[in-house]
């Protein structure tokens, strides 16, 4: 009898741990899942903003349709990406596309002392860091959901039903290379 | 440039304090006195007793002293370092948010204030302390103290905006048992969207707060820097009154700059709020 209780009394404990890492599990999908739509206001709101840009450089150097058109067609592409990696590389593009025209910008001294530039630059600068911000809490998240989802024996637990997540990168590749320093 | 902490320049007020002629005297006459006493009402032990207790007791005030003038040199060498000059008027302080009228007494000390960096707010900087009253097993009072280091910043046009926003470092098991100034006040608890900074804080909010003005107001770049700051910077907005606080108190000029810097960190937060909500 005494066999039995204990034997009972384990089960039961074990049960309850299921149960709490399970219930755990899910709280930390749910705030990665609750971090990426972080990252996707920021980033929705960059594409909002571009189109006020690509009007305002036209202005000044509608010569450079090559490099607005690069940015309309990386807005369109990034706002009908899915998810997953096909929205990151797209999303790098619109990065990239966006670099392109702060070169445009060095080549048009009327335009940089645009005020409507400057600003729609400064609106620009400070979502680029919100969208940086939201990504490292996004990572931070995964990499936290990750952990807890592959250490043991939690894994036994997480089984099939839980998945590692990807890292969140936006910036392409060759930004995230080595710099060259020549002396 | 003045001390950098409350403890630097102590020993040499300690000397100072006990090269006085009024110390001398006392360090000769009291514990010669002392020994007299002590021979005449304690015999052997109390001729010996009597004058070493004496002369330990007036070493240890001037300690005291010293220590009091050490942190006063600090204060006023940070108040100038800072802008900012002393005030008394604590009127506004006592009344503005929870914790500053926690417990049962309240008292401040180094009370300063000044201008918040470029933010063109005046701050007012102390250190704060509230007690709790308990009683012992006789139905004797006791009390327990709760020390901070505040900055408190009036922003009237937030009051609409942010009815009640509290948070605070998570005090995990360790808060049980502990005095809690924000039990019954009706507040709901807030998760963000950041596991780390869940982790290292508990936001509170008042029923009717809106949640969306509130994630505005807790931003990415906000909710990573409050997760990462080495002070665990906590406030409370209530009634157009931000307070930002940690606990203990502050005695170093690098942490009080710490401190205002955080103030006007939050503080700029809070406006930049109210200007869009305006616009």
């Amino acid at each position: 009898m005494t066999a039995f209780l204990v034997f009972a009394a384990l089960l039961a404990l074990v049960g309850l741990w299921v149960v709490l890492t399970t219930n755990s599990f899910i709280r930390a999908r749910n705030k990665v899942d609750e971090s990426w739509s972080g990252i996707d206001v920021q980033l929705k709101r960059r594409h909002d903003l571009v189109p006020n840009l690509v009007d305002t450089v036209k202005g000044y150097a509608a010569h450079e349709s090559a490099t607005l058109a690069a940015v309309t067609q990386a807005r369109t592409a990034a706002m009908n990406a899915g998810t997953g990696p096909e929205r990151r590389a797209a999303e790098a593009q619109l990065t990239g596309a966006l670099a392109g025209i702060q070169v445009v910008a060095e080549d048009y001294p009327e335009l940089r002392a645009s005020e409507s530039f400057r600003a729609l630059q400064s609106e620009l600068s400070e979502l680029e860091d919100q969208i940086q911000a939201a990504r490292r809490i996004y990572n931070s998240n995964v990499n936290s959901y990750n952990t807890r989802i592959q250490l043991f024996p939690n894994s036994v637990v997480a089984g099939k039903g839980h998945i590692a997540r990807e890292l969140f990168q936006l910036d392409s590749p060759a930004e995230r290379g080595v710099p060259a320093v020549a002396f | 440039m003045g001390p950098a902490n409350a403890n630097v320049g102590r020993s040499d007020h300690f000397r100072a304090t006990l090269r006085r002629p009024g110390v001398i005297t006392a360090l000769v006459l009291v514990p010669s006195l002392a020994l007299l006493l002590g021979a005449a009402y304690g015999g052997t032990t109390g001729a010996l007793a009597a004058p070493l207790a004496s002369f330990a007791l007036i070493v240890a005030g001037a300690w005291y002293v010293a220590d009091r003038i050490a942190e006063k040199a600090f204060w006023k060498a940070t108040a100038a370092s800072i802008g900012f000059e002393s005030f008394t008027d604590l009127g506004e302080l006592q009344m503005t948010t929870p914790l500053l009228h926690a417990g049962d007494r309240r008292f401040f000390r180094h009370e300063l204030k000044g201008p918040l960096g470029e933010s063109g707010l005046l701050a007012k900087l102390a250190h704060y302390r509230y007690d709790t009253r308990n009683e012992d097993k006789d139905g004797k009072d006791t009390w327990t103290q709760h020390r901070f280091t505040i900055c408190a910043i009036e922003l009237e046009a937030g009051m609409g905006l942010f009815p009640g926003v509290y948070l605070r470092a998570r005090r995990g098991l360790l808060a049980l048992g502990r005095h809690d100034w924000l039990r019954g006040r009706g507040l709901r608890e807030v998760e963000l969207e950041s596991t780390d900074f869940n982790d290292a804080y508990d936001l509170r909010v008042s029923e009717e707060q809106d949640d969306g003005r509130l994630r505005e107001l807790f931003d990415p770049k906000t909710i990573i820097w409050l997760a990462e700051h080495p002070l665990c910077p906590q406030f409370e907005f209530r009634a157009g009154f931000l307070t930002v606080y940690v606990p203990g108190y502050l005695e170093d000029l690098g942490r009080v700059v710490w401190l205002l810097e955080a103030a006007e960190r939050l503080a700029g937060r809070v406006q930049t709020e109210i200007t869009e909500a305006v616009a």
